[in-house]
């Protein structure tokens, strides 16, 4: 991993090595470890010429071979006057260069290699002499010295180049960690995502791939209803699986083999159809309840090492736990909404057992309001909730007595007032119970009117909870709609007509200006539905919330 | 009494800097070195009471080096930690044949190495550990 970088870092070295040795008129070669050479002094001045000519290059390389092998770095005199001084390139204390830098005293100028060499490069061996001579020449003592300095520069800019490549190095994997840690804080924060698993899941898995270098991560679940439930049978993938049609059957098969045994890494032959030739699969099996549920696989690695870390384990480990965590919590919130609309559902069939005449009227009335909440623009969440209320509304009729709710004839004042208790019974009744506490406005206040006439706490206008007016608008509209002991239904347009004339008195304007547009098929059916149950007697037969009957 | 000397070996710089930072702070004495060799060689020459190594390293794997650590009566009672960044681990027989006392898997916190450390050397747990909980 930190190999990559330490190349382009050598050859910036030895650039920043060169322009000193021009400046300081040394001359440099530069070499591989078998003694190639890599560098040369530039041919633009006469001295130039004359060192790249092939007399000079030869001599320069006969030296390279002899002294790459040997470890005595330092100044040597090439011919009389002529003095290389040799650095060694090292990288993970191995040589992988050397650089050969050269430098002239006068007495070089008169010795016959001088001559050779200016022959070779067909210079005139005065003139080029005469150039050297104005700043080119340098006193043995001072050759000296500045092989001393030069082995310092080379050591420091080796010690810089090291600082710079742990740097790197820290910064890449502090990168990598920021997008590790990031990874692992979005899967914590998602996780009261319990109404959506598959969400997370594909949440999971993308952020997962966008995060490790793998060509495609996924999930799949066992086809098991009881373990896996909404899951069950499902396959979620981020990025491009070797062969979609196979994965899930392939899938399937290693979890049977290797679900029971913990993470581990697949080669081809134990995932021939998910790895690629001398590729690795991550496998991680997701468990609920030590069961094993399914698994997450990540696949193909890509970059300079596709070799699966520790590291990429542990990230799609921590994506399992979190998936397996999930799931639990899912399921069990699952659970207790089934067990609280089975409450629900039994307090609201209670009521109506009461009163054959309203039969349904609870359902009803849920139905519609939450058909009018969701007209009026209310968020899903807030729709649920005066849906609930809807049918639990009349649930303080219990603490009302039966000659009462079913007297045929007309009310007295007194019979009257009690009826008039019901919104607070049923208050009474729910408001110690933490689901509920939300839906207690609607129960309390559905008799309320918009002109502040109604009751129990004659509120107004908008001081009556939106959650109440909603359900008494569709409590009027379905009581209107139905046979009562002391009349018969009012006809659908005479019952539009009352909701329009009542509104800003009984009714909130603004709900019954929305009303017309409630679709009304469903309740028609609803209605024809709980009348036939009433003429059999009674309604015992009631909906299960995941859409089966129960008796 | 002198510190306690460990020696960290792993060719990526930021586990070698990440590890003696932690050491260091907590007392210990730490030599580092960038690969297997260096890290035979430095062990001879510095005899550190515990040595952490890399498993994956030039020139000669962590293994190869704690199997000739093994081999030399000089260093073959040192304990040693390995670190391991590959996802699979080592075989027991492998490390039958060194003084490796605990394997530890990349990414490994700090603070747990330290511990382990110490539990290695026989020291008493650090005092500034995690905060005791409220009976």
């Amino acid at each position: 991993m930190t190999q990559a970088c330490v190349p382009i870092l050598a050859s910036a070295m030895h650039e920043v090595l060169r322009q000193r040795c021009a400046t300081l008129r040394l001359y440099l070669w530069h070499f591989d470890a078998e003694g190639r050479m890599i560098d040369a002094p530039p041919m633009n001045t006469p001295v130039g010429t004359l060192l790249r000519a092939p007399y000079f290059t030869n001599l320069i390389h006969q030296v390279s071979a002899k002294w790459s092998s040997s470890t005595d770095s330092g100044a040597r005199e090439l011919f009389p006057g002529c003095w290389c001084i040799v650095l060694e390139e090292m990288e993970r204390r191995r040589r992988r260069g050397l650089m050969i830098a050269v430098a002239f005293e006068a007495r070089a100028l008169d010795a016959e290699e001088f001559a050779a060499a200016c022959q070779s490069a067909s210079l005139d061996r005065l003139a080029t002499a005469q150039a050297m001579a104005k700043g080119s020449l340098f006193s043995a003592d001072c050759i000296a010295t500045l092989s001393v300095a030069l082995r310092w520069s080379l050591e420091d800019l080796n010690e810089s180049g090291r600082h710079h490549e742990a740097l790197t190095s820290s910064g890449r994997q502090l990168t990598e960690l920021y997008e590790e840690i990031s990874l692992l804080y979005k899967l914590g924060r998602s996780m009261n995502e319990l109404e959506q698993p598959t969400k997370f899941v594909r949440m999971a898995c993308h952020e997962l791939q966008q995060t490790m270098p793998y060509t495609w991560i996924a999930a799949r679940f066992r086809n098991d209803q009881d373990l896996c439930r909404a899951m069950a049978g499902k396959t979620i993938i981020a990025g491009a699986v070797p062969d979609e049609k196979q994965f899930a059957a392939q899938a399937d098969g290693l979890i049977v083999a290797h679900g029971a045994s913990g993470p581990r890494v697949l080669d081809s032959a134990a995932a021939p159809l998910l790895a690629r030739e001398n590729g690795q699969v991550v496998f991680v099996p997701i468990s609920r309840n030590g069961e094993v549920i399914g698994a997450f696989l990540a696949g193909n690695k890509t970059g300079p090492d596709p070799t699966v870390t520790n590291m990429d384990i542990k990230l799609v480990e921590a994506a399992a736990g979190s998936v397996g965590t999930l799931l639990d919590n899912a399921f069990l919130y699952d659970d207790q909404q089934i067990l609280f609309l089975g409450v629900v559902e039994a307090l609201t069939a209670s009521i109506d057992a009461k009163d054959p005449y309203t039969c349904g009227h609870s359902e009803r009335v849920a139905h519609l309001a939450a058909l009018l909440a969701y007209e009026h623009g209310l968020e899903d969440e807030q729709i649920e909730r005066i849906r609930i209320a809807g049918l639990v509304h009349d649930v303080g009729k219990i603490g009302v007595p039966e000659v009462v709710l079913c007297k045929a004839g007309k009310l007295t004042d007194e019979e009257f007032g009690q009826i008039k208790l019901h919104p607070e019974i049923g208050y009474d009744i729910l408001k110690d119970i933490p689901l509920l506490s939300d839906v207690l406005p609607g129960v309390l206040h559905h008799h309320e009117r918009y002109d502040g006439r109604g009751y129990p706490h004659r509120l107004a206008g908008e001081k009556i909870p939106l959650m109440a007016r909603i359900i008494g608008l569709c409590d009027s509209f379905d009581a209107m709609s139905s046979n009562r002991t002391y009349r018969a239904a009012l006809p659908r347009e005479k019952v539009l007509d009352e909701i329009r004339n009542n509104a800003g008195t009984q009714f909130d304007p603004a709900l019954a200006e929305t009303f017309p547009r409630v679709d009304l098929r469903r309740y028609d059916e609803l209605v024809a539905q709980h009348a036939r149950m009433s003429a059999e007697g009674g309604l015992r037969v009631r909906r299960k919330p995941g859409g089966g009957t129960i008796s | 009494m002198d510190p306690i000397k460990v020696l960290v070996a792993d060719d990526e710089s930021h586990i070698t800097q990440v590890v003696s930072l932690k050491l260091r702070k907590a007392g210990f004495t730490v030599v580092m070195a960038a690969d297997g060799e260096e890290a035979y060689e430095l062990a001879v020459q510095e005899l550190p009471a515990l040595i952490i190594t890399d498993l994956q390293m030039p020139y000669l794997s962590g293994l190869e080096f704690c199997e000739r650590l093994r081999a030399n009566p000089a260093t073959s009672s040192i304990p040693a930690v390995m670190l391991t960044a590959r996802g699979y681990s080592l075989a027991q027989e492998d490390l039958a044949k060194t003084n490796i006392k605990h394997v530890m898997s990349k990414p490994f916190s700090p603070r747990e190495l330290l511990a382990k450390v110490r539990e290695l050397l026989g020291l008493a747990a650090e005092s500034d550990g995690p905060i005791a909980e409220a009976a």
